[in-house]
């Protein structure tokens, strides 16, 4: 049956678990590097410091989900910045989305190499990763969510797992807390924040939203729950493996949940049944940024009234599909990709929170300009 | 029209069939022809419910024209009380009607064919329905005559809220068609949709709901059923009585039901008939039955195959000593058996029932120990074949589980392929297709995706009915409320501490 609004498809369920899933497995693998790095044994800390500063992102695209209800970010962008401006942003906006997909489809793929098929060609592998992330963003936003909704399990294991892995913890580990300066936590925060890139999904996805009342509590709902996730996360790990012990590991949370001793267990270790739960979440949160990308990529040269754009964000999923599978051949080795991690980290960075909270302070000039313009 | 020129035309129409029977009447002075089909007519009333009350009839009227004979007006009182009539003027219409088991009386002056429903075909009496048995339950199933099917219904919903809407498809077997749903519970959309889709079938025949079901399905390349199919007269109640809309098939004891989601398929009337703790243990055993029915073999492939590292080192050795002179690869083995049980399967559902048990035996036993002990098949790979095959159907849904089936080898190949991660990959497509599927505007991975809480309590586990206050949101019923607050003290005489 066809629905009368066709934009408006996302229940405040499937919008949730649209921000919550990618939020959690982006950077959940590899994410206590960075405190442990650095702050050290209390780099957990860096966590309430990154939460702390994304919330303003909610409010931002809080502001901008009342201000032009029912648009994508790459929609209103150019009713702010102007016609040209507006699509340079949306291209520079888009290309950061485009750059965390391929780094973390390349982590994915690196994860699964790492554990599982070491033998299997990569080409193979890539491709009939990308096919099948190609084949549910062709269905749209709502497959989409939907496997996301359904994959929700995958994620109470994950945080189940991250339980049951204290029964190594040591408390003398995590200590001292707070010996470090204020300084060190900020900058610890700051780095972290690339945990919650993700979270500029919303941009996009409030548009599709049924219930746009429900988008800021939901919102932070997700961002709130994925924050004391991580924190438990960081705490357990690094009295499991101190803070030296973490920057040993490429994926910690791998080795942290290999830890985990089940007497009876059917498989050697609890670590494989972690690392499938983070794959195919991992998979949910590909097609969740494939379908994104492709739809705002549909959306660059939109013409009015028209919300998939011009051309069909199905078409532009093929040549997406092709351009991140060239991409992904182009690294063989995860090691270059955590050398260039920083650059990924900064540039990420002002292409996904720095540019939105650009384009709110245009707008709020724009505004100011306009009323005193009325004014006289 | 006369008689004889009547009598040309249904010739033209109908030919002239070995079963068409025609007797010559002349009731005073008027010379008659009664028509009818032999097997679809009740031979045996004939004299009683149609000659007696013609030469009654006959006998009394006077003044009437010849061409007024068996008008509405002047119409033989005892046929209306006797069963259901028709005027009929056009011979087209009288045919088909004679092709649906009734009797046809041409006179050879009157311009009014009239028409009487005496169907006397064999019919079956309700069993219960042998792919979905219950032990406790009704055990009336439906039958493949739609009367009797909906008088089935009726006999559970005294509801005059209940619709019946009649439809016919099939250019040639002009099948009939019930649809039927409560006024006030099921959506109007839902109606209106299902109306829609049924009027836009354009074919010859319509054999079994099964034609239907494929032609008015939301995806047509799926494997998974996007509509249920059931025998069973408490289900169908239930699902009406959820807001959902049955559709009735002559000649066929399967009724489906719109929408559906893949949670339905997985719950049995029992569940409810039960008492909650055990109707919720019995679905989360179909729930593991079916998870190990379809991830064991895979599983089992990966883990020996591909990602033997994985297993416990003791569980390891055991396989791999088991298995230590067998000479194919694992997958070969696995699919060599599953193969041989689906062929095993089909046999058993197509011989007769004593043969069937002592081939089950053979099969099984027999041949299974003589397999292992020539070195052909490794005797955990039967193991893991026959726990999945028997797991596959602890589900009451058996459209569900032949999908399954099939899937089942997707996985192996995947496991096969990339082992623990190629099931996972696998698994993973398999479920992104089903969320991308729809029955009727309601998500098939409903209540999970889109999440409903309180339609989820309702799912894996069963919930007391005294907590089933209201409808599952699901299927969008109009009326949401089910029952009234019957709490524990208004129908127990526990009365705490009061004293005798």
């Amino acid at each position: 049956m066809k629905r009368i609004n066709k934009h408006k498809v996302l229940s405040p369920g499937l919008f949730f678990f649209l921000l919550f899933t990618p939020s959690l497995v982006f950077a959940f693998m590899f994410f206590p590097l960075t405190g442990a790095q650095l702050i050290g044994a209390d780099g957990y800390l860096a966590i309430p410091v990154a939460f702390a500063l994304t919330v303003p992102i909610t409010l931002v695209a809080q502001y901008f989900t009342a201000q032009y209800p029912g648009l994508t970010m790459i929609e209103y962008a150019p009713f702010i910045l102007g016609k040209t401006l507006g699509f340079l942003y949306n291209l520079l906006y888009l290309s950061g989305l485009l750059l965390i997909t391929i780094v973390f489809f390349r982590e994915v793929t690196g994860m699964a190499y790492g554990f599982l098929i070491d033998r299997a060609p990569f080409l193979f592998v890539t491709l009939l990763m990308v096919g099948a992330v190609l084949y549910i963003s062709y269905y749209g936003i709502t497959s989409v969510a939907r496997l996301a909704s359904f994959l929700f399990p995958a994620s109470l294991f994950l945080g189940v797992t991250i339980l049951l892995a204290f029964q190594n913890w040591q408390l003398l580990n995590i200590l001292p807390i707070g010996g470090e300066p204020v300084g060190t936590y900020l900058n610890g925060g700051v780095q972290s924040l690339y945990i919650f890139y993700p979270f500029t999904l919303i941009f996009q996805a409030t548009a599709f939203a049924d219930r746009r009342e429900k988008v800021f509590p939901l919102s932070l709902l997700a961002h709130g729950l994925i924050s004391l996730l991580y924190f438990l996360n960081s705490i357990g790990i690094t009295g499991v493996f101190t803070a030296e012990g973490i920057t040993r590991y490429l994926w910690p949370n791998m080795e942290y949940s290999r830890t985990i001793d089940l007497p009876f267990f059917l498989f050697e270790e609890v670590g494989l049944v972690f690392n499938i739960a983070w794959g195919v979440l991992s998979y949910s949160t590909i097609t969740i940024f494939f379908f994104f990308l492709a739809h705002g990529l549909a959306q660059l040269g939109l013409k009015s009234g028209d919300f998939h754009g011009p051309v069909s964000y199905q078409k532009i999923l093929i040549f997406l599909g092709v351009i991140i599978f060239g991409a992904l051949q182009l690294i063989p080795d995860l090691n270059i990709l955590r050398a260039h991690f920083r650059s990924v980290q900064i540039i990420g960075g002002l292409l996904l929170f720095g540019l939105p909270v650009l384009l709110f302070l245009c707008s709020l000039l724009r505004v100011y300009f306009w009323r005193r313009t009325q004014n006289g | 029209m006369p008689p004889e020129s009547l009598s040309h035309e249904l010739q033209t129409l109908i030919g002239n069939p070995w079963d068409l029977t025609r007797r010559n009447l002349c009731l005073n002075g008027q010379r008659l022809e009664v028509l009818y089909l032999r097997g679809l007519v009740k031979e045996e009333r004939i004299d009683q419910a149609v000659i007696r009350p013609l030469q009654d009839f006959l006998a009394t009227i006077e003044g009437t024209s010849d061409q007024d004979l068996f008008s509405t007006d002047n119409f033989p009182p005892a046929f209306r009380t006797a069963t259901e009539t028709r005027i009929l003027q056009n011979p087209k219409q009288a045919t088909e009607l004679l092709l649906e088991g009734w009797v046809l009386l041409v006179s050879n002056k009157a311009k009014f064919i009239p028409a009487l429903y005496l169907p006397g075909w064999t019919k079956r009496p309700p069993s219960e329905p042998p792919g979905e048995k219950t032990l406790r339950g009704p055990r009336e199933g439906f039958t493949e005559d739609l009367l009797e099917n909906i008088t089935l219904i009726r006999r559970w919903i005294k509801d005059p809220r209940l619709r019946v809407e009649e439809k016919t498809v099939g250019k040639r077997t002009k099948t009939k068609i019930l649809l039927t749903f409560l006024a006030d519970l099921a959506s109007p959309e839902l109606v209106r949709e299902v109306h829609k889709r049924l009027d836009a079938i354009e074919i010859d025949a319509i054999l079994e709901s099964g034609y239907l079901e494929e032609l008015i399905t939301d995806e047509r390349l799926t494997i998974f059923p996007l509509i249920q199919a059931t025998e069973r007269s408490d289900k169908v109640t239930a699902a009406l009585l959820e807001g959902r809309v049955a559709i009735l098939v002559d000649k066929s004891p399967s009724v489906l039901l719109v929408p559906v989601t893949i949670n339905e398929l997985y719950q049995s009337p029992e569940d409810y008939y039960l008492g909650y703790w055990l109707g919720s243990l019995l679905r989360i055993i179909r729930l593991i039955g079916n998870n190990l029915a379809i991830l064991l073999p895979g599983l089992y492939v990966a883990l020996v195959q591909v990602n033997p590292e994985l297993l416990p080192s003791h569980l390891l050795l055991n396989i791999a000593g088991l298995r230590a002179n067998f000479p194919f690869p694992i997958v070969v083995e696995v699919l060599f058996v599953a193969f041989a049980v689906e062929i095993f399967y089909e046999s058993a559902l197509r011989l007769p029932q004593s043969v069937a048990s002592v081939g089950g035996v053979v099969s099984g036993i027999v041949l299974g120990y003589a397999t292992v002990q020539a070195g052909i098949i490794s005797s955990p790979t039967l193991v893991v074949i026959i726990v999945s095959t028997i797991s596959l159907y602890s589900g009451p849904n058996y459209d569900v589980s032949i999908a399954w089936r099939v899937l089942k080898y997707l996985l192996i190949l995947g496991s096969a392929l990339l082992g623990v991660f190629g099931l996972a990959v696998t698994a993973a497509l398999i479920l992104a297709h089903a969320a991308t599927l729809q029955s009727f505007g309601v998500s098939y991975l409903a209540p999970w995706a889109p999440l409903q809480p309180a339609a989820l309590s309702d799912a894996p586990v069963r919930k007391p009915l005294w907590l089933k206050k209201r409808r599952l949101s699901t299927y969008r019923p109009q009326e949401m409320s089910r029952q009234g607050d019957t709490k524990q003290e208004d129908v127990s005489s526990r009365k705490g501490d009061e004293k005798d």
